[in-house]
């Protein structure tokens, strides 16, 4: 890493621990990672290793144990505004239309609704929902569903954005077009992205760095920086090498290498 | 679409309702007939319990100009009566339930202290207590608090199942946006839990209606439906109750048609069908 | 959107609040008319208690209520039955006419039992001190679940007879007329039940053939289940409580430990513990067949025999007089009824039909309300 680019977030000896019944619980320990501004991060790593978490004491949702989670040189110390979260089953308000649940923060905060619905508006265009403002989620597609969680999380003009595994309920297709979507909007809006996935096909395509963690406790095991230039060819023999590089070391994890 | 498949689909479409349309009055006339071939039948053997269609029209007719000559008092304000004690009620079991059953579903302290108390007073029936609520309250908020107490469960019951059926993914969402405390009951704790609450107040009102009848039975101020049907039935003027029968049934089916369809616009308001 | 469902709630809830608010407020039932008495049906047990709470400005009932609210103080007498019409009767035996006629000494030892009754309890009245006295005084507030001193005044507004006179069947077809000067029996329920007339009716109703029978009857050891039905708690029916006891007869009696009802082996069912709820509820029970015999007042007798053709008759007289409007102060006649409302047992009871014949003479309408 350039030593020059500023360090938007930074993990300093984080720990999380859940008390059992007459034991502990250690989900994530010493980790440790420095996240540049602008830059795509995926999280990569077996089920159960903690990355959800991670995920959530960033949003300020779980507490830390142990060690600070900074953002812009702060700790975190609850939810807040400031990250803008996106889930994987979507958690979209069904009661509200499309512009309303995009614009839930905005209210939350009290901007006027003149304000609000021109900020609503300017990201309906910019994920593409444009013509359906009124529509209910349940009339929309999972796609489409995913698309408004991120322009509801978008629409705080956060610093961060959290995106847990959001597209592992999508099929194939509708997940491929999401992530071309998702790298023109992040291009776009120049965010920070913390991306949660377990498909490194999808890890590599997208991010900057890939982080892979260990099983649990989950800590950085390595980080791959991927080069390769954007648009992606997953087709492309550097592409299938460093798809290859990285899945090799998660099978030798598995096997307790 | 030809002309000629329009037309055939028209004549489905008419084909379906109409059949049902016939089959319904079919229904309505076979039923009226039965009735009234049974009420000459037992009249012939000697019992008279049963009053014919005509006689219940001819006394519906006397009821609602002049009064029954029991009571003296015209249908309308039984049927006023009446949903004056239901609306009071109503209300009142709503507008304590409600927030009792928000508070019970948010706050686990308060279930371990409702919970007890409810789970003794739920199952028994409104009835069972009728008298007792007629003694402690008197006749004229006896049968209030009798409807007040058939409505009371269901709306709280259901309200505080809606609270705790919250998904936890949209109390996350709306946390990661920011929302205080007040702000999640607000917006995602309360709208959450309408549907339910309609639910409830459907179940509450086919409840209500069950009661207010035998409610009015112990005492009715102001006349009831209960209360004719109770008067004409100890006179043994059966064309008389039958209308007050008659009465409760139509009110019936309006509150609850009512509540339905309410029940139904709001969830598709909210998008939550 | 969100607002939009406030606003429906609030509107609904604005609705529910506004329509109770008018039907309370009264926008819809009309103000109080001073030549309408207002009625309310309560049980007599709980009329003292709604004439207390203010619900009511009176009641019209039976003893021993009537005496209950006097000594309570909770009201005065306005009108006694008995001023209106003098040694009225009220409550009477019913019999299941056919099984009378299939089972005519049964009815004829049942009535013996009757009069027993009725004679020791008139004699007993005349002790005052006396063991029997109270013994009476005992049973009745047990019966009743009132003071001893309620019984006691109750028995002083009310006459025990069992025989039926020239002078009842007078009042029968009075009571008859009323229900349909009233409206509330056709006229053509007469014919439709084998009538010509009132003074045929009434003729034919009354039944006094199983009372002169009684007269011979001797007691026996051979017993007969007999199922009957009374009134709860109407002290009318004392005769009942009294045959039904079988702590009347002295130690020294040979009937020591029995019941009048048993010495002329009579063995009493009661098919409703405790008692029906008005005379209408009585006059199902015959019409169920639950019941052959029963005690109730005379006028729900007449009226559901001919409304609804109910198989009975009338054999015995049980009590006369001994109803009474009972109101709160400050009413002191019959005029100052006007615009009040009173409490009464049913539309079915002698005491809802007095309530409509003293109203009648004064030019005030009754109605419920």
């Amino acid at each position: 890493m350039d030593g020059d680019e500023m360090s938007i977030l930074s993990f300093k000896d984080v720990w999380k621990v859940f008390p059992q019944d007459k034991t502990e619980l250690v989900a994530v320990k010493e980790f440790n990672l420095e996240v540049e501004d602008r830059e795509f991060i995926c999280i990569l790593g077996p089920s159960g290793c903690g990355k959800t978490t991670l995920l959530r004491m960033i949003a300020g949702l779980e507490s830390i144990s142990r060690g600070s989670i900074e953002l812009n040189g702060k700790a975190i110390q609850g939810p807040g505004s400031d990250r803008g979260m996106v889930f994987q089953d979507f958690g979209l308000f069904p009661w509200r239309t499309v512009v309303k649940n995009i614009e839930f923060g905005l209210e939350i905060r009290g901007i006027s609704p003149q304000e609000r619905e021109k900020t609503s508006q300017k990201y309906v265009d910019l994920v593409g929902l444009k013509g359906f403002e009124r529509s209910h989620p349940n009339e929309l597609s999972g796609g489409m569903k995913q698309r408004v969680g991120i322009a509801r999380a978008l629409a705080n003009d956060p610093a961060i954005l959290l995106m847990d595994e959001p597209f592992g309920a999508l099929d194939a297709q509708t997940r491929n077009q999401m992530q071309k979507e998702l790298l023109r909007i992040w291009q776009e809006t120049k965010k920070t992205i913390i991306f949660i996935t377990h498909s490194v096909d999808e890890a590599v395509f997208l991010a900057d760095r890939v982080v892979v963690m260990t099983s649990r406790p989950g800590t950085v095991r390595t980080i791959h920086n991927i080069d390769l230039p954007r648009p992606r060819d997953r087709a492309s023999q550097d592409f299938i090498n460093l798809r290859k590089t990285i899945l090799d070391e998660l099978e030798q994890q598995r096997q307790g290498v | 679409m030809t002309e000629k498949e329009r037309s055939g689909l028209w004549w489905e479409a008419f084909r379906r309702e109409g059949v049902k349309i016939a089959l319904t009055v079919v229904s309505l006339t076979a039923f009226l007939l039965i009735w009234w071939g049974f009420s000459i039948y037992l009249d012939s053997i000697g019992l008279r319990y049963l009053p014919s269609p005509d006689e219940v029209y001819n006394a519906f007719i006397i009821s609602a100009i002049d009064g029954d000559p029991f009571t003296q008092l015209p249908l309308i304000n039984h049927i006023v009566a009446s949903l004056n004690r239901f609306v009071w009620g109503f209300a009142l079991a709503l507008a304590v339930a409600l927030p009792i059953g928000l508070l019970m579903g948010a706050s686990k302290y308060s279930r371990y202290l409702g919970m007890p108390v409810t789970e003794i007073m739920r199952p028994i029936p409104p009835l069972a207590l009728a008298g007792f609520f007629f003694a402690a309250f008197g006749v004229l908020y006896g049968p209030i608090i009798t409807v007040f107490y058939g409505v009371f469960f269901p709306v709280l019951y259901n309200v505080m199942f809606g609270v705790r059926s919250v998904d936890p993914i949209l109390m996350d969402a709306a946390r990661t946006q920011g929302a205080s405390r007040l702000q999640l009951f607000s917006k995602v704790i309360l709208p959450f839990t309408v549907p339910y609450l309609m639910t409830g107040i459907t179940i509450g009102l086919g409840i209500g209606w069950m009661v207010i009848v035998a409610a009015e039975w112990i005492a009715a101020p102001g006349g009831g439906v209960g209360a004719l049907i109770l008067s004409t039935y100890t006179n043994g003027a059966y064309q008389y109750m039958f209308v007050g029968i008659i009465s409760v049934a139509i009110l019936g089916i309006l509150t609850t048609s009512l509540s339905r369809v309410l029940e139904s616009k709001v969830s598709q308001w909210m998008g939550m069908k | 959107m969100n607002r939009k469902i406030l606003i429906s709630i609030i509107a609904i809830v604005a609705v529910v609040v506004v329509a109770a608010a008018v039907l309370a407020s009264g926008v819809l039932n009309p103000p109080a008319d001073n030549n309408v008495v207002k009625y309310v049906n309560i049980a007599p047990k709980d009329q003292a208690a709604a004439i207390q709470q203010g619900t009511v400005d009176g009641g019209v009932s039976w003893e021993p209520y009537v005496s209950d609210s006097v000594i309570a103080g909770t009201g005065h007498s306005v009108l006694d039955s008995g001023d209106y019409w003098p040694n009225h009767p009220c409550c009477v035996i019913a019999m299941d006419k056919d099984w009378a006629a299939a089972n005519p000494d049964v009815a004829a030892r049942f009535l013996k039992a009757h009069i027993e009754a009725t004679e020791w309890i008139v004699q007993t009245l005349e002790e005052p001190g006396s063991e029997n006295y109270t013994l009476l005084m005992q049973l009745g507030a047990t019966f009743s679940n009132r003071d001893a001193a309620v019984v006691e005044n109750a028995t002083q507004h009310m006459g025990m007879v069992y025989g039926i006179d020239d002078q009842s069947r007078e009042y029968f077809k009075n009571y008859t007329q009323a229900y349909m000067d009233l409206g509330l029996v056709t006229e053509s329920k007469l014919s439709d039940n084998g009538y010509s007339s009132i003074d045929d009716f009434v003729s034919k109703y009354v039944n006094t053939a199983y009372l002169d029978a009684a007269a011979d009857v001797q007691p026996t050891t051979e017993m007969t289940t007999v199922r009957i039905g009374y009134l709860a708690g109407d002290l009318h029916q004392f005769a009942r409580v009294v045959a039904s006891s079988n702590e009347v007869f002295a130690d020294d009696d040979p009937y020591a430990g029995m019941s009048m009802f048993e010495k002329y082996g009579i063995n009493v069912q009661t098919p409703q513990p405790g008692g029906y709820a008005a005379g209408g509820n009585v006059m199902d029970a015959f019409n169920l067949d639950q019941i052959d015999v029963g005690y109730l007042g005379s006028p729900p007798a007449i009226m559901r025999h001919l409304q609804n053709g109910i198989p009975t008759e009338i054999v015995a007289l049980v009590n006369t007089e001994g109803s009474a409007i009972i109101v709160k102060d400050g009413i002191n006649s019959i005029a100052d009824l006007g615009g009040k409302t009173i409490a009464s047992p049913g539309e079915s009871s002698i005491q809802y039909l007095l309530l409509r014949s003293v109203a009648d003479e004064y030019g005030l309408k009754v109605q419920m309300g």
